[in-house]
Order: structure tokens, then sequence, then C-alpha cells
């Protein structure tokens, strides 16, 4: 029943909104913003669920493959639970498609993660959750889901000096505590 | 429960909770309120000690003395920062843990590039960058009023407030436990879980006369008689007597239990009152948790059921798609339930106890 899709199927015609422009690794908030609405996104490692009847949805953009793919929802999770003897982990997640909907907890399986991304479960750890579907040129219509992890932006030499700048800024006027006999006074 | 104010005379302890996130109010007497932690009534976006005050007629600003940050993970401190300002004179008290510069950095670097899941260091950030750039009250220009320890009194008009935690030997654990996470978190952020903040979790002593109660935070027991509950319980500096009211530390979780605490610092027929948290693979309280308290007290009731809530449904072709890899769902956070104990100061018949759900009686359910 369940069957990864290839990229090569597809081609790069998509966008990933997990993606942002000049990282090809973390997404960014402009993109995010966009994840509900007419994203496309690349569908390697999404794995089929089932067949459904040929439906007519929103404009679909025509490539190379004769297949369609339409992303119609996605959540934004972080993984609260490092995964146990089965393989199985908790995550929140929010919806960024439509943020009516309040925050949920799922349980997920080590198996619906991507292999190259297995070492990114971890307490934390943020991943995107696509459910989506496709549309073959005999109008079949498959729906689709996907988990990729986000991979976190490092922090850089200049964060860090800032970071520094400000903390000694804040050590100044707050003050550190130097163990039971120096601190916590009363100010 | 009743929206009308305590008279001046009654002592008041309401706690508000929806499965992740916990707020502690206290009637301290004489108009003065003490707000312990925060968190946001998701019906309206704002922190629930702003909206009970002003539903029962009471001005903010005016009515709260005194704002304790008992540690700073995110269901305890959503909104705090809205809080402080919407009380500027009130004093303000947080764990001694947080003043360090490693704290300082985490935080700032938080601002600079976000780390996973971290809203509890963010809003924390946003009250450093009050009290660094804007300032947030006369009081409170130069920063918390008390960065609190052990055994520090915070109040003693018209209540006595100690502090009974954190130890000194926690602050150090935490301390290196923040130089750490930034070796790390130089190379990569990620979230600061591995921080264990509920061992420098402030617990709240209060007293009143012949009322006093306990407010556990969420601090843990560890096997060091020198942190969590047994570094309280051995303390020569304890206030002596026994609490009426506890509040129960950590959601009920066997990892804050202490026997001695139960059988020394608390009457036979208190109240126990907890918040849920249903966020976790393992919600609290569990029945388990129920029995366990309900066993030692007199009565006991929780904020929330900790299964959480079934969530809204979407459409059917969604549902259908995300039971692929998404099981066992349900919200993280529900309505909002509220405990009220209310009791005179000179008032021989003990407490009353309204509740309105989804709060529930442990012991009955």
């Amino acid at each position: 029943m369940y069957e990864p899709l290839s990229d090569d199927v597809l081609g790069d015609r998509f966008i990933d909104p997990s993606v942002r422009p000049g990282d090809d690794e973390s997404p960014s908030s402009e993109t995010r913003e966009n994840a509900g609405s007419q994203t496309w996104v690349k569908i390697s490692d999404i794995v089929k669920t089932h067949i459904t009847a040929p439906f007519d949805p929103a404009p679909l953009v025509q490539l190379q493959s004769d297949l369609h793919h339409r992303t119609l929802n996605t959540w934004e999770c972080v993984v609260m639970t490092a995964p146990d003897g089965s393989g199985d982990f908790d995550a929140s997640l929010h919806d960024l498609s439509d943020p009516g909907f309040v925050d949920e907890m799922g349980t997920f399986n080590v198996c619906a993660v991507p292999a190259p991304d297995r070492d990114l479960i971890r307490v934390g750890n943020v991943f995107y959750f696509f459910t989506g579907s496709t549309i073959d040129k005999f109008g079949t219509i498959e729906h689709v889901w996907r988990l990729r992890f986000r991979r976190l932006p490092r922090w850089s030499r200049t964060d860090l000096t800032r970071v520094d700048a400000e903390a000694n800024d804040l050590v100044e006027m707050l003050g550190e505590y130097r163990g039971e006999t120096d601190s916590a006074a009363e100010r | 429960v009743k929206l009308t104010a305590p008279q001046n005379d009654e002592f008041e302890v309401s706690l508000f909770g929806h499965g992740r996130g916990e707020c502690v109010l206290v009637h301290l007497s004489d108009g003065q309120w003490l707000v312990v932690d925060s968190c946001k009534d998701r019906a309206t976006d704002r922190p629930v000690a702003l909206s009970y005050l002003e539903a029962l007629g009471i001005e903010p600003a005016e009515a709260i003395v005194l704002i304790v940050c008992s540690h700073w993970h995110d269901d305890h401190i959503g909104g705090l920062a809205d809080v402080l300002l919407g009380a500027p004179d009130a004093e303000f008290a947080c764990s001694a843990a947080l003043q360090n510069r490693q704290f300082y950095r985490l935080a700032m670097g938080d601002a600079q590039v976000p780390m996973a899941g971290s809203s509890g260091v963010r809003e924390f950030g946003r009250i450093l960058h009050h009290f660094r750039v804007t300032g947030v009250g006369p009081l409170r220009s130069r920063g918390p009023t008390y960065w609190s320890t052990a055994h520090q009194k915070l109040r003693s008009a018209p209540c006595d407030v100690t502090a009974l935690s954190p130890s000194g030997s926690s602050i150090t654990t935490a301390l290196t436990g923040f130089a750490n996470f930034l070796k790390q978190g130089s190379q990569k952020a990620y979230t600061p879980r591995d921080i264990d903040a509920n061992q420098t979790s402030i617990v709240l002593w209060l007293e009143l006369g012949d009322i006093r109660v306990l407010l556990g935070g969420d601090l843990e027991e560890t096997s060091s008689p020198n942190e969590g509950w047994k570094a309280i319980v051995s303390a020569h500096q304890r206030p002596p007597g026994r609490a009426s009211v506890f509040k129960v530390p950590h959601h009920g979780a066997p990892n804050a239990h202490n026997t001695d605490v139960w059988q020394d610092m608390l009457d036979s027929d208190v109240y126990a009152i907890l918040t849920s948290y249903a966020a976790g693979r393992n919600p609290r309280p569990n029945p388990q948790d129920r029995a366990r308290i309900c066993r030692r007290a007199g009565a006991g009731f929780c904020t929330s059921p900790a299964e959480g809530f079934t969530p809204r449904r979407r459409s059917s072709t969604t549902e259908r798609t995300m039971s692929g890899p998404a099981r066992n769902r349900r919200t993280r956070t529900g309505p909002l339930g509220h405990v009220r104990l209310r009791r005179g100061v000179d008032d021989p018949d003990g407490w009353s106890v309204e509740f309105s759900p989804p709060a529930f009686d442990i012991c009955k359910a």
C-alpha cells in the first residue's frame, strides 16, 4: 500500500516550504506563511496512503511527468519524547495552514521518517508534516503525506558576538549569582 | 465559580490550568494579590491572572503586589511578561538560577536565532528585554526584586510569603547545565530541555494566622539530600506548622513525590490541588498519581483531565491522510479549568471549595 515516490519522476519544479531562500535546509517564516495555500512541495519520500475517486481540485500545475501534487495542510511539529523501544515518539503539531486549530499531540514512528532524517529525531527538534494529493494524467488521486526534519541554523560568530555583548549588558545591570553567601540578596 | 471578589479578610487560593499551563492567584487579604506563574486563556489569548482579576472587578495594576516565576518552563510562563507590564508596581521574584551570564546568553541568543520549542526561554527573553531596554516599573527598573533562593522571605505583610527553594546545590547544578548547553548551542541551537529547570523551581510557603499554604511549583525529588524536596524537608530554617492547602508539584508525577512532605509539612486532611499536563507521552496526573494523592489528602482537585481533549475534526480526507503517520492525536490544551478555595482569616470552619469544569474532584473521579 505504501509506495515512495522518487524525485526523478517529478523533476525539480517544486518549492519546498521547509527550505528558506538561500538556505537549502531551514525554513523561513515567509515560505512557511504560504505553506497552507497553494504551495508545491518536492515529493521525494512522500508515501502514498490510499487512492480515491477523481476530483476537480484547485488549479494544478502541469508537471513533466503528468503527475500533479498539491499540499493541503502543513504542520510544524516538535519532538516531545525520544523514540521508545518500538520506535514510537510523541510530537506536538502546530497547524500552519489553519491557525484556528489548537495545537495537538500525536504519536509517530521512526519508520515514517525518511532515513536521512532519522538521526534528527531528538527531543526539541522540529519537523514538518505535509499532507496533500497527487493526480496523474488518468485523473487518479492519491492522498499522500510526508515528514521532513528541519535542520536548525547554526549560531554564527556574529550572532554569538552580539549575544555576548547583550549578556554583558545584563550582567552589568542585573548582576550574577555568586553562590549562597553572595547573591540573591534582596535588591 | 461565582465571579465575586473576596472580602478583605478572606484568603483565596485560585488555581487555573488547561492541560499545558498553570497559574496560581492568591488573595493575601486586604486586597493584595500574589501571582505565581502564568498561562494564557485560549479563548481570549490574555494571561489568566489579568482576566480573572478584571472579571472580579479588581484593577490588576493596583491589586497585584508580588509576581513569582517559579521556573521558566513554557507551561508556567505563558504571558508572564504581559502580567509584569499589567502590574508595573508589583515586586517580581524569579529563581536565582537564572541570574547568570549563560542564561542571559541563552535568552538573547534565542532572540537572534530562535531555538526549537523554546517558548519558555523566549518569554523570559521578553522579560529581560523589558528590563534592559524599556523598563517595566519603578520597583523593577533594575531587574527582578528578588533573585530567589531557599528560605528567603519575599513578603511579610499582610501574609508571610517565604521561598523554600531552590537550594544552593540545585542552583549550582543548573549553572553547570546552562554552561554545558551553550557549548553545544554554539555548534547548533536546539531546545534546552536537557537543563532541568524543575530542580530550580521556587516553592512557596504562605502563612497568615492559622492559614498555611504550600505551593509546590514543579520541584522534583532527587537522590541528593541537598536538592529537591529532601532539602526542604530537612532544612532547619523551614517554617514550622502544617499546611492545609498543597499545590501538588509537577502535575502529580511520582518523581515529585516525597512522603516526608506529606507527613511533616501537611495537615492529614489537606486540600491537594494540581494542574494536569496533557502534552507528554505520559499525561499527568494518571490514575495511579490520583490514587497516591487521594490516599494522603483529605480532598483533591485537578483543573482539567490529563488525557487532553479530542481534536476538532478536519475534513474526512485530511483526517484519513493524517492518520497514516500520526496516531493517538489529542489536543495539548483544552478549556480553562479553575479550582478556588476561600476561607475567612479568622474562620474556624475552614475552606470552601468551588471548581468549574473541566476541573474535577480527583478523589471521586
